[in-house]
């Protein structure tokens, strides 16, 4: 029967309106097993036939067999009749609909099904032609081959296979399934071992100390502690002392032996906070006792041997203070700019919102500092001390009110329009924003049951709405800090009503142009050609088919309007990064 | 034609022609017997692509291409070479249907990756060319 396990081989499914790939797996991959969709159910194909012929087959195979499936392998071509086709943006010719026919298949996939691995069978330049290689590379769970080598398949699907088992959350660190925190766990396993150093950079509150300690330290099998020197928390002129260590009267105020956090952590990990903070003139001994494994503290006559595993972290990219002479190249070059690892800013991370709130909502609630509190609430409600606490978003949330006969949890009910507000925040405190944002929240809501309680309100739902005024006070003090206009944002409606932000500088006539009265005339064009792509690429919200129709009168020729904006030397990715 | 639709005919000889020739060889077990090095070979070249016009050989796709787009193609410093090694892996053709001539599966294998390689440069030489 093909949904069970043919010796506990991994279960692929093909989608492939040819029959190579089927072909030549079932010959030379026999550590996998493809899934005889025939045999399976898929309506008008016979058993033995190994692939779903198109987008439309997979789909409505997947809607009922989905848990028989590890993994995904995806084609892009399809040559398959037009009505078996899915649908892409209008304006596109039938040629380029069955060209990239897997992307469209991909998209509903991950509309469908967001947790199946899904690997990609095409090159990564065919999909930039299409402007679709950025969109694909960012979304959870699915690799491009591009390759034809059978070996790196094997490895495509074995990556896939090995993320997708692991699950969001993992020792109290929650990771979450966005494809970027997937790269840093997947570096920061490999990482971890030995005794390289590694570069965490990241903005406040994206976890770098807690996965410093937890992913790295841990990870790491080092008998010796875990030592951190915040250098933001430490004055200039005792940084050296802090790292190094001194001897008694080293300087002014010493009044005994120190050990600096490199004997401190000897045989263990060093955790450098804001390391761009070293000093200049303590950079280069900084740079020594890295290359030597030996420190000398202040003062004193001998040097002292450490094994130490360093990990250094910075809020802002060292690269950048390498360039502006605030940090010597020969100490970032032996931090190891190969082991940089960027961890994204929570904002670049939306679809793993839901998951972190929920989180945060049950670690709220299991606070020592909140639990009396919701004991207080579960008691007026007739139930046990030490009751979860859970949260329900948007529609779900609807039902509070209703009336549980013998609640197994409390449920803090967000409703949709506050969900939208957190939604589109910047975030710009991260992981540590959110925690206390979600903290507060529990926090607010059961002492507004609390107070009920005490006022001799009878609760009879364990659902506990949450103010919708309450989500916009606790995100006012931050919003500022995150270079929008806040209060325009914020007054705004759910995020699918805000209005495109940028159109203004078109619309309004207006464009201005930065040129230099040196420039030749090729050079002004260009510039003017370049700002103003640039210019409509942001009004647009970078979707090339709608700068193609209004260029070009024409929403199928977005392909053409990116080949000229690579033309000008404008690059997506740069954008989107700046 | 302008760059746009010429990419996109290249882009689809490349699929179907291109890659299917280079897999036949590139995905053949290295202890296949002559036989089956034969009839990877004749497959890629004779049935290389199925689709909803039915099979077409490698030759068929040829001609297809060069109908559509011979003329655009022609003005790009890369297709003289894209052209003739296309040429040389489509000659295999004789010998391949020839039981009696012996296969030499190393050039075979060594034409089939050249003609898609050549296709690869040729379109991102295309694609650098537009405007």
């Amino acid at each position: 029967m093909i949904f069970e396990r043919p010796g506990d081989r991994p279960r692929l499914l093909l989608i492939d309106d040819g029959e190579e790939y089927a072909r030549v797996i079932a010959e030379r991959l026999p550590e996998f097993a493809l899934i005889d969709v025939g045999a399976a159910g898929l309506p008008d194909l016979p058993p033995g036939i190994c692939r779903a012929p198109d987008g439309p087959a997979a789909l409505s195979w997947l809607a009922r067999h989905a848990d028989a499936v590890d993994v995904v392998l995806l084609d892009m071509r399809f040559d398959v009749p037009e009505d078996r086709l899915l649908s892409f943006p209008e304006g596109t010719n039938l040629r380029r609909q069955r060209r990239f026919q897997g992307l469209a298949i991909l998209r509903a996939l991950r509309e469908s099904h967001p947790d199946l691995p899904v690997v990609v069978l095409t090159a990564v330049e065919d999909l930039s032609l299409l402007d679709a290689s950025d969109e694909v590379a960012n979304l959870s769970l699915t690799y491009v081959l591009d390759s034809h080598d059978l070996d790196a398949l094997r490895i495509r699907i074995g990556t896939a296979l090995a993320e997708s088992g692991r699950a969001a959350e993992e020792d109290d660190l929650l990771w979450g399934r966005d494809a970027a925190m997937r790269a840093v766990r997947r570096r920061l396993r490999v990482l971890a071992r030995g005794r390289l150093s590694v570069i965490l950079e990241g903005e406040t509150g994206t976890g770098k100390s807690w996965l410093a300690e937890r992913a790295i330290h841990t990870a790491s099998g080092r008998a010796g502690p875990f030592v951190v020197l915040d250098l933001a928390t430490v004055p200039t002129d005792l940084i050296p002392a802090h790292l190094f260590g001194a001897v008694r009267g080293a300087y002014t105020g010493s009044v005994a032996d120190r050990k600096g956090v490199f004997e401190l952590a000897n045989g263990g990990t060093l955790f450098i906070d804001e390391v761009q903070n070293v000093p200049l003139e303590v950079q280069k001994q900084l740079l020594l006792v890295l290359q030597d494994r030996r420190v000398r503290p202040l003062g004193a006559g001998r040097e002292v041997p450490v094994d130490v595993k360093v990990v250094a972290a910075s809020n802002l990219p060292l690269a950048e203070a390498v360039q502006a002479g605030r940090f010597r190249p020969d100490l970032y070059m032996r931090l190891g700019p190969a082991t940089r690892i960027n961890l994204p800013p929570l904002r670049d991370r939306p679809g793993d919102l839901p998951f972190l709130a929920r989180r945060l909502v049950e670690k709220a609630a299991a606070d020592p500092d909140v639990a009396a509190l919701r004991d207080r609430v579960a008691q007026g409600l007739g139930a046990p001390a030490g009751l979860p606490m859970s949260l329900v978003i948007g529609r779900a949330s609807a039902g509070a009110g209703r009336e549980d006969a013998s609640p197994t949890g409390l449920v803090m009910a967000l409703p949709q329009p506050a969900w939208n507000r957190l939604a589109r925040h910047r975030w710009p405190g991260n992981l540590r924003e959110l925690s206390m944002v979600m903290l507060n929240l529990v926090t607010f809501t059961l002492v507004a049951a609390a107070d009920a309680l005490d006022a001799g309100a009878a609760l009879r739902s364990p659902r506990l709405q949450v103010d919708p005024g309450l989500v916009a006070e606790l995100l006012a003090g931050s919003a500022p800090l995150t270079g929008i206009a806040a209060g325009a944002t914020e007054a705004a409606g759910p995020v699918a009503e805000a209005q495109p932000p940028v159109e203004a500088g078109l619309t309004g006539d207006r464009l201005t142009v930065r040129l230099s009265p040196a420039d030749t005339l090729n050079q002004v064009a260009a510039a003017v050609e370049r700002q103003y792509f640039l210019a409509l690429w942001q009004a647009c919200e970078g979707d090339f088919d709608a700068m193609a129709l209004r260029l070009l009168g024409d929403g199928g020729r977005g392909r053409a309007i990116r080949l000229r904006f690579n033309q000008l030397g404008l690059k997506v990715r740069d954008l989107k990064t700046a | 034609m302008d760059t746009i639709d010429l990419i996109d005919a290249l882009a689809d000889l490349q699929h179907d022609l291109g890659k299917t020739l280079m897999v036949s060889m590139v995905w053949l077990p290295a202890d296949a017997s002559p036989e089956a090095v034969r009839e990877a070979a004749d497959t890629a070249l004779n049935r290389t692509r199925r689709g909803p016009q039915g099979v077409r050989t490698a030759a068929e796709l040829y001609a297809e291409f060069l109908a559509e787009a011979g003329q655009a193609v022609a003005a790009f410093r890369r297709w003289p070479e894209t052209d003739l090694a296309l040429a040389r892996a489509l000659a295999h053709r004789a010998a391949v249907a020839d039981p009696q001539v012996p296969l030499d599966r190393a050039v075979i294998h060594a034409d089939f990756v050249a003609a898609y390689m050549r296709l690869c440069d040729l379109i991102a030489e295309v694609n650098l060319d537009d405007f």
